[in-house]
């Protein structure tokens, strides 16, 4: 066993010591199968050792991260190990959680074990260099348990170092082009939501492939970066943006359904990447200005280091003699780079001046790119303030007959009609944090003119395969996704497959609107302009109608459904209290069929009582034996409310994915300071309201009288300006809300958290 | 033409959360490729949604016309096979300690179900979700199908260590909490034609829900709310209560001196387990609202796994399967498994006689019944490589007994019983089973 003996309170690895005291304390956390655990009465699978103090909420958290899955035989060396950053909240703050999870063996029980060791780390004890580099550093990371239960007096102390560009080439050793990682990284900068699949064998080390395309980044972005080397899952409310799967396996195949995603088949050379300034920087190297300094407080010993660096081996040779990588990694020697890639000599040319770190476009801090919106905004309303002045005055002049020469103003023309567009009411007010501009990227581009926006770009199919199949969002390249998002602004992800899915026919399943049954609300009659439901049916055959699962009714009548002719063609299966009564009568009007109340139900107080609670109304069709099945549900008017927690000013947006809505009237969004916030008017997918207010408490309302719509569903989407909206933030993170609004339709509303 | 009726449960209740819910309730999981974010499942999933539109299949449409044929609990949003909707689930909880033997019990009894049901007993045993019974077929694959049967194998490579996380496990967001389910194996019991109640199928089949928990889940503050992970337990039908002998001193200590070759093996590691059946018996207490002395009505089997091993401490080795055949039919021996109870106990109560002091404090009626799910002590494997065996010696030893005797007993109109003969009264002696036992007549259940 080959542990690092820490010896409680100092770990003795190979890392700088830190000159300074540091004010927040990393927890630590060791996860094996044991015979007795650090908690009483713990036995198997558990915690071993943890720092003192770590709060339970928190521990819980961590441990369910502990998951692993053996590739090969427990006892087999060749097992991956499964290297990771994650982000979770817990007891309301957010940490940072390196962990490193191998396969350990046999237990005490002569079973398959595991060794899992986690690191949490908080907000200002991160590196510059990112967590792909920290957790390659040499020892600081376990890889065993050293068999001792114990509490750990203090966490580990996190080593300060940066790193920058380099030429990323265990990307170029792999897929033959070392600017997919430049890919890569473009990716999340452009879209910090989309996951990235690689696809690699099992042999080959991902970490080195993390760490050199997230040293692309800005030190900032390394550490939003999500990532596992081995994944076997998603677990609920961790994301994960950056994802290893091996060939072959379960979360491989899935990782191909997924649409959507970026997915890197990295078993074979993938040619030529195409893409923006990071991929270029993937493939000739920068050498950047190192940024003295942690993620948000540095004053610590800087240990540089290049990506190329020992600590983060990128080439075959490299990797085989890392000491901290595992045997497997170390004794398999990665195949051979292929023929570089035919380019431009001047993007490969080495002696290219570097541009500083904080000027490359799609890696600006938020806080910089505030302060230049700020400075864009001031210089705009300046100008456009002098503009009204001189217009006035020119106004003025020729207004008193003083010939005077006007003076044009021509380059400011341009800019000044983009920026009144992006000004204009039907938009949100300008944003600069990292969410404003994932959804609005024309923000990015009025500000921040970038020329790989407007390339065309093309990216070989094999390399960059989407989920979905679809074969235009499978060549799409990230790029592309800022095209497609700039020319639609106000869509984000789940809005922009709502667009593309209006391109598909409608299903064949869908019958001409002559065979359908419409029921009508309780009292009318009923007709395709006020159905309640919309059901297909063939007219030639004959149906039964069995109304099933109904709870609860009110009145005392006998229930029953009958033909035209009074033959009694439905008797109720439901046992409950009420039962036997007659509820309505069905008529068939060929080719459609009617229904209608029957005559004792057609009161009003009573139809709301029979349709409370009703559940499956169940169509037999005769002929071929096959039932369907229409849910008939109770008309309850259901008030979904969202409560963030800050006091802020957010942007709501709304729209409605259905593709197949009547119009809709009148979502009525209310605040508990604003009466009404605004209106939501129609239910295409291309009317999206974006509203903005200033409170924290947003009450959804329908108003029914108004609304006929059928099987609407609206996505209320939160974003706020100047960052994005974690979800701890929300008291409802995300809901469905199921309306009935009048017995006439049933309404989903879905509140997501923005991206 | 008759009309295929469906009779819908009310309610059903889901395998996941246990939540009860009217079939009218359930979701439908949408179907279009663009349709993703479920608010509990996460951003990946696909959405989950109530229909107001159907296809004459009865199959509902999503908000993109797509027909979608997969439904979900309105509950935790994790998919619910349709069967659930139209057949009685019947919860079976498997507990004990780790490393008693839980994943191989499980893994053997359904291999031999699948083989014994539709010859024996003319009832199909079949998998109700294959997706989520994936993880037990993989083990029953590699222990009873395994390409290297006539070598060595290591258990560890057999089946792995149960986890506390990962595909067993789902999990289900509740606004910022996050509960983890274990993944159910779900599977249909149901008469074949030549069933005595085969016309009744609807009424007499069965799904049954089981659970691979691992040990640890049983141990002492486990069970918590982000990890409720043994409330099955509150829902079973019949508890199985795994007891390993070899992890027992006093039973290692009798096991070496009446079977002196098994002195030189190495010595398995020891444990309480009587304390994983009270942790046990107090969470279903808590979740039931029962008293503390309360006895709980469902029936408690106390399985003593590892027969093999210990088989000899028993009078009379009897190993031959305790059923008669009787026109293509069996009926179950129920007198056979009742005498053996009765031994077991008393071995029981002279070795380690609190385990039966908690089991019968726990549960109303308890059986004790002997089994091995491998049929044959495994060896000392190569060097660090643990015990090992051949798969192809592998031959279950009552391994469906519990779950046989479980059916006939307390899930009617399933599994024949053999006739007893007259004047024989199991509760004769009062113990052996603990409690009363139903008359039963011949082959009528």
């Amino acid at each position: 066993m080959d542990a690092v003996s820490r010896g409680g309170s100092s770990p003795s690895m190979a890392l700088q010591p830190d000159s300074r005291a540091i004010l927040t304390m990393s927890h630590e956390l060791f996860h094996t199968s044991a015979p007795k655990g650090l908690q009483p009465g713990a036995s198997g699978f558990c915690t071993v050792a943890a720092t003192r103090g770590i709060p339970a909420a928190l521990m819980e958290k961590v441990e369910a991260l502990s998951g692993y899955r053996h590739l090969l035989s427990p006892l087999d060396p060749k097992n991956p190990v499964a290297y990771s950053h994650l982000r979770l909240s817990a007891l309301g703050k957010s940490y940072h959680v390196l962990s490193r999870i191998c396969a350990a063996g046999l237990d005490y029980s002569q079973r398959s074990n595991k060794f899992a060791h986690h690191v949490i780390l908080e907000p200002n004890e991160l590196p510059s260099a990112g967590p792909a580099w920290l957790l390659a550093r040499p020892g600081f990371m376990e890889t065993s348990w050293d068999g001792q239960i114990r509490l750990l007096p203090t966490g580990r102390v996190a080593p300060n170092g940066d790193a920058f560009p380099d030429v990323c080439r265990a990307w170029q050793s792999l897929a033959g082009d070392a600017g997919w990682a430049g890919v890569l990284a473009e990716t999340f900068d452009q879209n910090t939501g989309r996951p990235a699949y690689l696809l690699l064998q099992p042999e080959v080390g991902a970490l080195a492939l993390i760490g050199e395309a997230l040293a692309l980044l800005s030190p900032e972005s390394r550490w939003l970066v999500t990532f596992n080397t081995y994944f076997t899952g998603l677990h609920q409310g961790t994301p994960c943006a950056w994802r290893v799967v091996f060939a072959g396996s379960d979360e491989a195949k899935k990782a191909g359904r997924v649409p959507g995603v970026l997915l890197l088949d990295l078993t074979a050379p993938l040619g030529p990447a195409q893409g923006g300034p990071l991929v270029e920087e993937a493939r000739m190297g920068r050498r950047a200005a190192p940024m003295n300094r942690r993620i948000v407080d540095s004053q610590k010993p800087l240990e540089k280091v290049r990506s190329a660096d020992k600590s983060m081996p990128t080439t075959p040779a490299a990797l085989a003699g890392s000491a901290d990588l595992p045997p497997w990694e170390s004794d398999t020697s990665l195949p051979p780079a292929p023929p570089s890639i035919p380019r431009q000599p001047q993007k490969i040319a080495p002696a290219l001046p570097p541009p500083p770190l904080l000027n490359r476009p799609p890696t600006v801090p938020s806080k910089v790119r505030a302060k230049r919106w700020a400075i864009y905004l001031l210089v705009f309303a300046t100008g456009l303030l002098s503009g009204v002045l001189l217009s006035f005055a020119v106004g003025w002049l020729h207004s008193v007959s003083v010939d005077l020469q006007p003076k044009n103003q021509p380059d400011t023309e341009e800019p000044m009609s983009e920026n009144s567009a992006l000004n204009s009411p039907d938009s949100s007010p300008p944003a600069a944090g990292s969410a404003e501009r994932d959804k609005a990227p024309k923000l990015v581009r009025a500000s921040e003119p970038n020329a790989k926006e407007k390339k065309p770009e093309k990216v070989p199919t094999k390399a960059m395969q989407s989920a979905s199949g679809s074969k235009a969002s499978a060549t799409r390249a990230p790029s592309n996704q800022v095209k497609d998002d700039a020319q639609k602004p106000l869509k984000n992800a789940p809005f922009n497959a709502a667009t593309r899915a209006q391109a598909n026919p409608p299903a064949t399943e869908l019958q001409p609107v002559n065979q359908f049954l419409a029921l009508a609300h309780p009292g009318g009659q009923s007709s395709p302009q006020a159905e309640f439901i919309h059901s297909y049916l063939y007219p030639a055959h004959h149906y039964s109608f069995n109304l099933i699962g109904i709870k609860e009714l009110k009145t005392k009548r006998p229930l029953k459904l009958e033909t035209s002719d009074g033959k009694l063609i439905v008797r109720m299966e439901n046992s409950g209290k009420d039962t036997g009564m007659e509820l309505a009568r069905i008529n068939r009007v060929d080719p459609a069929l009617e229904f209608k109340w029957s005559p004792g139900n057609q009161d009003t107080r009573d139809a709301q009582d029979l349709i409370r609670n009703f559940a499956v109304l169940q169509i037999t069709d005769r002929e071929t034996g096959a039932s369907q099945y229409v849910s008939l549900i109770a008309p309850k008017i259901v008030k979904t409310k969202c409560v963030l927690k800050e006091k802020d000013q957010f942007t709501y947006v709304l729209s409605s994915p259905s593709a197949d809505l009547a119009p809709m009237r009148q979502l009525v969004l209310e605040s508990a300071e604003i009466s009404e916030l605004g209106t939501f008017s129609r239910g295409a997918a291309e009317d999206v309201k974006r509203l903005a207010c200033k409170d924290y408490s947003l009450t959804l309302k329908y108003v029914p009288p108004k609304l006929q719509v059928h099987g609407a569903q609206f996505v209320v989407e939160l974003s706020r300006k100047g960052g994005k909206i974690e979800p701890s933030e929300l008291t409802l993170k995300s809901l469905v809300v199921y309306q009935k609004v009048e017995g006439r339709l049933r309404v989903d509303v879905y509140i997501v958290e923005a991206r | 033409m008759a009309i295929p009726t469906r009779t819908l449960l009310r309610p059903t209740t889901c395998p996941h959360c246990w939540a009860k819910f009217e079939p009218q309730d359930i979701l439908w999981i949408s179907s279009h490729s663009d349709l993703l974010g479920d608010p509990r499942l996460g951003p990946e999933q696909p959405q989950r949604f109530l229909p107001t539109r159907f296809n004459l299949q009865g199959y509902a449409l999503d908000s993109r016309g797509f027909v979608c044929q997969s439904l979900a609990c309105p509950k935790c949003h994790l998919p619910v096979p349709r069967v659930l909707l139209e057949t009685e689930p019947t919860f079976l909880s498997i507990l004990g300690t780790p490393a008693c033997g839980k994943s191989f019990f499980l893994t053997a009894l359904t291999w031999e179900l699948r083989r014994l049901l539709p010859t024996h007993f003319g009832l199909s045993f079949a998998d109700a979700d294959t997706l989520s019974n994936r993880s037990l077929n993989e083990y029953e694959e590699s222990l009873f199908l395994n390409p290297k049967a006539d070598e060595l194998v290591p258990l560890a490579d057999l089946i792995r260590k149960t986890e506390l996380q990962g595909e067993l496990y789902n999990t289900v967001m509740y606004g910022n909490q996050n509960v983890s389910y274990p993944r159910p194996f779900l599977f249909t019991v149901q008469p074949l034609e030549h069933h005595p109640y085969a016309i009744q199928a609807p009424r007499v089949a069965r799904v049954l829900c089981l659970y691979d928990n691992a040990g640890e889940h049983f141990l002492t503050g486990q069970d918590s709310t982000a990890s409720p992970v043994t409330r099955h337990m509150a829902r079973a039908s019949i508890l199985f209560y795994l007891f390993d002998p070899t992890q027992d001193p006093r039973f290692q200590k009798l096991i070496r001196q009446n079977k002196p070759a098994l002195a030189g093996a190495p010595s398995s590691r020891t444990s309480r387990q009587e304390v994983v059946l009270q942790e046990a018996a107090g969470r279903v207490r808590r979740v039931l609202g029962l008293s503390q002395g309360a006895k709980h009505t469902r029936p408690l089997i106390v399985v003593l796994t590892k027969y093999d091993v210990w088989a000899h401490l028993l009078p009379e080795a009897d190993c031959a399967e305790p059923w008669v055949i009787k026109e293509n039919l069996a009926g179950l021996d129920l007198e056979r498994i009742e005498n053996r109870s009765r031994e077991v106990r008393a071995l029981l109560l002279q070795v380690s006689p609190e385990l039966v002091a908690a089991a019968e404090g726990f549960a109303e009626e308890v059986i004790y019944v002997p089994t091995s799910a491998l049929g044959e002590s495994p060896t000392l494997g190569e060097q660090g490589k643990g015990l090992a065996i051949k798969p192809a010696a592998i031959k279950p030893i009552w391994a469906t007994v519990p779950f046989l005797y479980g059916m006939c007993r307390w899930m009617p109109g399933l599994i024949p019983s053999r006739k007893r003969r007259q004047g024989q009264d199991s509760s004769a002696d009062g113990r052996g089973v603990a409690g009363r036992l139903q008359p039963l007549d011949g082959f009528a259940t």
